[in-house]
């Protein structure tokens, strides 16, 4: 029976041999138009092959190298192969690759693999004799690294257990790396284990049984057993025994390094039904034993999380939405803690979701979630006081000492859309105040301005943020707009225009030692607008402004304002007006008068200018500088005074001795 | 009193309202003031630090003492008057 199957296995390895010739054959013909003889392409298949399986060992893991050329695209396959040979080889290789694109790389990459694989075979069949020649001649006798890359180990572990030793195999377990230093180490596998493993498949070669052997994985799994704390030193050679057996009867696969790694109870009894429960390849039975198994580590891990986050939300004097979001993101490795809302039944849970590290799937724990709902609920109330605080100071402040920094010309982020009713914001954050209103209604008039304030809260649905808006109210939109309106007396003006004299009724009044004057139906084109001057009422034409409600281009649509409006605007803005009419002094429209502008734009324009506070407290510096001075001047005065009194007090008791004598 | 223009800074760095409810502060202020120069800049340093109240206390010492001044300048004036006359 063997020697059939040593007779098939060598007809398979001629039928192979004589195709791989074949394909490069073709392969060559493809390039270079022009036929190779069979003997040569097996010269240079040989060359390639040796090349291949000497350069092998340079590299940091064989299972690399296999996975590149079996697994990858062309790009890879074509980069392994050639990794793998010396100039001269690479040379004779590419005599062999023509077109990329007619998928040519994969073929002419699996031929060389291949023949790789068949020249290792051969090595094999010359007995254990020729395979330690064969190991004395690498570079750093790593056979096992050689083997994984061309997927023989199992192979070469046959061959070394028939007719090898326990050395030969311990040999083979061991592997060679390059430390941190840049030096060449070993790393080998304990004599106890090899010696174990060295019987088990000699027992499965016994009974003629295939066998399964990976010395990486193998490895790994003894490396778990080996760090495993929960095990006595009993239990971990009754793991060894079971692992040994089962992986080389390919009834094991690497989640069990990882299960025997993970906090589980009863880990021995855990093991063995692990091991029993793989055997039957009932993976969906199998995914459930280990969450049930490694559920409580999880349910700990949650709590842990849980209760580190809550301490540190404890630990906040000022919480805020904001800071929730950064103690969780700072928290957050691999789970996700959040509150889960649900709108049917309108109650909330917060949820650990985590990734299960050895089946990969993804599961929730629920949390008792009220000392988390508690901190939310503080943090979206201080937020929600701040945005108070900041309407109470504004509202406080009034409309006269509100500067916008932020135009209207802007998209503000916080609000998808440009509103025309926005007049600007004090600052660029999400949470800057802002200001709406201000628009012209029907009557002419100017409307209320009211402050806005968004604020961050932390959402029902989730761990996200939201904004919500706090307006002022009624109450506070009417003491920010408010203000002492001054006398308003009446006179009538007769004045000179250039196509002769006219009579108008002009209302006077004061507001912080400057004299108004402001009259309606000025006309132009049959458009009509009001004026507004300070100082004499000869002042008007040259010295006045025009203000309009129309926004129309045309002349002849202009239509004033109602004069109360424009005396409030004035009475709340008092320094930033006269501010104003300074530099539109001399400014002219088309009509070659004075400037006609629109009342909301006069209201935008002077809400960008410095509060009424700064501007008075220019006017102080201002002031006490000129008094400063003034001081000094009558300081100098007072002393020449004093000196030339002097002197003439002086010649007074001069002369007085003169008269006397 | 000479003042360094260090000096000056931490003077007004220092400066508390409540301070300036005390009337001999505020002379130290117009000193300071006048070894500044009567700088624009630094009156407005001064000036941030107040409220209105304490402004106007401020320009009330100030105009006080221009009154003074005014009135011992004349007093003088019109005591060379009538001695003059005299001769």
């Amino acid at each position: 029976m063997k020697k059939e199957n040593l007779e098939n296995e060598q007809m398979k390895r001629k039928e192979l041999k004589s195709n791989i010739i074949k394909e490069l054959s073709e392969l060559y013909y493809k390039k270079n138009k022009k036929e190779r003889e069979a003997d040569k392409i097996e010269r240079d298949l040989d060359k390639i092959a040796s090349k291949m399986i000497e350069s092998v060992e340079e590299f940091g893991d064989g299972k690399q190298i296999a996975h590149e050329i079996l697994e990858c695209g062309k790009d890879r396959q074509y980069g392994a192969i050639i990794s793998l040979l010396g100039n001269k080889e690479k040379k004779i290789a590419d005599t062999y690759l023509g077109s990329w694109y007619s998928g040519d790389v994969n073929e002419w990459t699996l031929d060389f693999y291949n023949a790789a694989i068949l020249k290792l075979k051969e090595m094999l069949d010359g007995g254990i004799e020729k395979y330690r020649e064969f190991e004395e001649d690498c570079l750093y006798g790593d056979t096992n690294k050689i083997a994984s890359a061309f997927n023989m180990e199992e192979e070469f572990v046959n061959l070394l257990v028939k007719e090898g030793n326990k050395s030969d195999l311990n040999r083979f377990m061991r592997t060679m790396y390059i430390s941190k230093d840049g030096e060449w180490k070993e790393k080998s596998c304990p004599k106890r284990l090899v010696s174990k493993i060295f019987d088990m498949v000699k027992d499965a070669q016994d009974k003629d049984k295939k066998i399964r052997f990976n010395r990486n994985e193998i490895m790994r799994g003894f490396t778990a057993i080996y760090k495993c704390e929960d095990l006595t030193d009993k239990e971990k050679e009754e793991i060894e025994d079971l692992y040994i057996k089962a992986y080389l009867d390919d009834q094991i696969d690497d989640t069990f390094s990882k299960l025997i790694i993970f906090n589980v109870a009863d880990k021995l009894e855990t093991m063995k039904q692990y091991i029993q429960l793989y055997k039957e390849r009932d993976f969906e039975k199998l995914n459930e034993f280990i969450e049930e198994k490694t559920l409580p580590e999880y349910e700990r891990k949650a709590c842990k999380l849980y209760d580190q986050f809550i301490e540190k939300l404890q630990k906040e004097d000022d919480l805020t939405p904001e800071k929730i979001m950064a103690i969780k993101e700072n928290l957050k490795i691999t789970e996700d803690l959040y509150i889960s809302y649900c709108e049917e039944t309108n109650k909330s849970s917060c949820l650990f979701e985590f990734r299960n590290a050895i089946t990969g799937l993804r599961d929730f724990i629920e949390l008792d979630n009220n000392e988390f709902e508690k901190y939310i609920e503080i943090a979206n109330n201080n937020s929600r006081k701040e945005a108070e605080l900041k309407l109470n100071d504004a509202t406080k402040k009034g409309i006269g000492n509100i500067q916008i920094t932020d135009g209207d010309n802007e998209y503000i982020d916080r609000i998808k859309e440009r509103k025309d009713d926005i007049i600007g914001a004090v600052g660029k954050n999400n949470d800057s105040l802002y200001l709406k209103g201000g628009k012209i209604n029907g009557k002419r008039e100017l409307g209320d301005v009211k402050a806005i304030v968004p604020y961050y809260i932390v959402g029902k649905n989730g761990n996200y943020i939201c904004i919500e808006e706090m307006e002022m109210s009624e109450e506070q939109v009417k003491d920010f707009n408010q203000v002492e309106m001054p006398d308003v007396k009446e006179h009538t003006y007769r004045y000179r225009r250039v196509d002769g004299y006219y009579s108008s009724t002009v209302s006077d009044f004061q507001i912080n030692g400057e004299t108004y004057h402001i009259k309606n139906d000025d006309w132009t084109n049959d458009g009509t607008y009001t004026v507004l001057w300070k100082g004499q009422d000869s002042n008007y034409p040259e010295e006045a402004m025009g203000i309009t409600s129309s926004y129309s281009e045309w002349a002849r649509c202009q239509r004033g304002v109602n004069n109360e409006y424009v005396i409030k605007l004035i009475a709340q803005n008092p320094r930033r007006f006269a501010k104003l009419i300074e530099e539109n002094q001399g400014t002219q429209d088309s009509c070659g008068c004075f400037s006609l502008s629109h009342l909301e734009s006069i209201f935008k324009y002077i809400a960008k200018m410095p509060t009424e506070e700064q501007l008075e407290k220019e006017e102080a510096v201002e002031k006490i500088a000129k008094l400063a001075n003034e001081k000094e001047r009558l300081e100098d005065k007072e002393v020449k005074t004093e000196e030339l009194l002097k002197q003439f007090e002086i010649l007074e008791k001069q002369k007085g001795k003169r008269v006397g004598e | 009193m000479d003042v360094s223009n260090e000096k000056r800074e931490k003077f007004v760095t220092k400066l508390r309202q409540e301070d300036y409810e005390n009337k001999e502060l505020l002379i130290k202020v117009q000193q300071v003031i006048k070894e500044s120069g009567n700088s624009k800049e630094y009156i407005s340093k001064i000036i941030k630090k107040l409220n209105k109240e304490q402004i106007l206390e401020l320009r009330k010492l100030y105009e006080k003492d221009i009154e003074r001044l005014n009135t011992k300048i004349n007093y003088d004036k019109r005591k060379m008057m009538s001695l003059k006359s005299e001769w």
